[in-house]
């Protein structure tokens, strides 16, 4: 083999490492459970309608490339430079991959999963996501789900404020807001940031589910 | 005085081409990221086909609803 041949290769393998590092991993959470039984009926048909409010990102770390000591020279400088020019561009490009946010794609993930457990545990006689309320009736029960904001910490603590709204008939609506956090840290066992979405979701999912069983205690 | 034992001295010119040109695609083609009703296409690759007519739904209501209403349609 020629030497030619060999940087060539080395070449293809940089570009390989270089295309690896553009597929980015899992961003948004998954699908949500809710583990307990719910042990309420409402033999009504349900539609489930959702805004989303204001999303605060924030910048992941980045880690600067470090200049050159001396020791290698100008090429170690120049490198580093292209490096830096191929990232910020990169980083104006793929904004995403640079923030951390609990976007509109997480809310949604979280409205059907929502939907899901109200569905198995046939809490409504029928339960859709609607995002014209012009289909609701009004005999039938209309959430609504208006996640206000969410916003993340400088130690990627994510805190979701959410309101949810339950109508049905000329009853005034049952309102309440909720402002969950995931669990901190623990000593040995730092989270990642999707872990951290997750597990204020799921804070969230139990919220809303004991908001829907308070709201059923004072409708009877 | 070029340096003949240099890399890119030493390739041809049809080489030296394709490489640019690779560069080039790699580049510009890897390092865009398109935006879907207000989510990154990263994050909409991962959402189900229920999910992503879920935001273009709301987006579409967001955007005509109000002006339907108006108009009477």
């Amino acid at each position: 083999m020629k030497r030619s041949h060999l940087q060539i290769a080395i070449l293809i393998l940089f570009s390989c490492f270089f295309l690896a590092g553009c597929a980015s991993p899992k961003n948004i959470i998954a699908p949500l459970k809710y583990q307990d039984d719910i042990k309420m009926h409402v033999p009504k048909n349900a539609y489930i309608y959702w805004i989303s409010g204001k999303h605060v990102s924030k910048e992941k770390t980045s880690y600067a490339v470090s200049g050159s000591s001396g020791q290698g020279g100008i090429g170690e400088a120049v490198g580093s430079l292209i490096f830096a020019a191929i990232d910020n561009q990169n980083q104006k490009n793929n904004p995403s991959q640079y923030t951390h946010e609990y976007g509109k794609a997480d809310a949604a993930v979280f409205i059907t999963s929502l939907r899901d457990a109200l569905t198995e545990q046939n809490v409504f006689k029928n339960t859709e996501l609607v995002t014209n309320l012009d289909q609701v009736r009004s005999q039938d029960v209309l959430i609504k789900i208006y996640f206000k904001t969410a916003r993340i910490t400088d130690i990627n603590n994510v805190t979701l404020t959410v309101t949810l709204s339950i109508k049905t008939g000329n009853k005034p609506a049952y309102e309440k807001t909720y402002l969950v956090q995931n669990d901190p840290d623990k000593a040995f066992k730092v989270k990642t940031f999707l872990e951290k979405k997750t597990d204020a979701s799921q804070k969230l999912l139990t919220a809303i589910i004991c908001g829907i069983k308070q709201w059923n205690e004072g409708h009877k | 005085m070029p340096n003949n034992n240099s890399f890119i001295y030493r390739l041809k010119d049809g080489s030296k081409s394709f490489a640019a040109i690779f560069f080039i695609i790699l580049l510009t083609s890897c390092t865009t990221e398109h935006n879907y009703r207000g989510v990154p296409s990263p994050h909409w690759q991962e959402l189900s086909g229920e999910q992503k007519q879920l935001i273009v739904d709301q987006a579409y209501e967001k955007e005509f609803g109000s002006t339907d209403k108006k108009s009477g349609n």
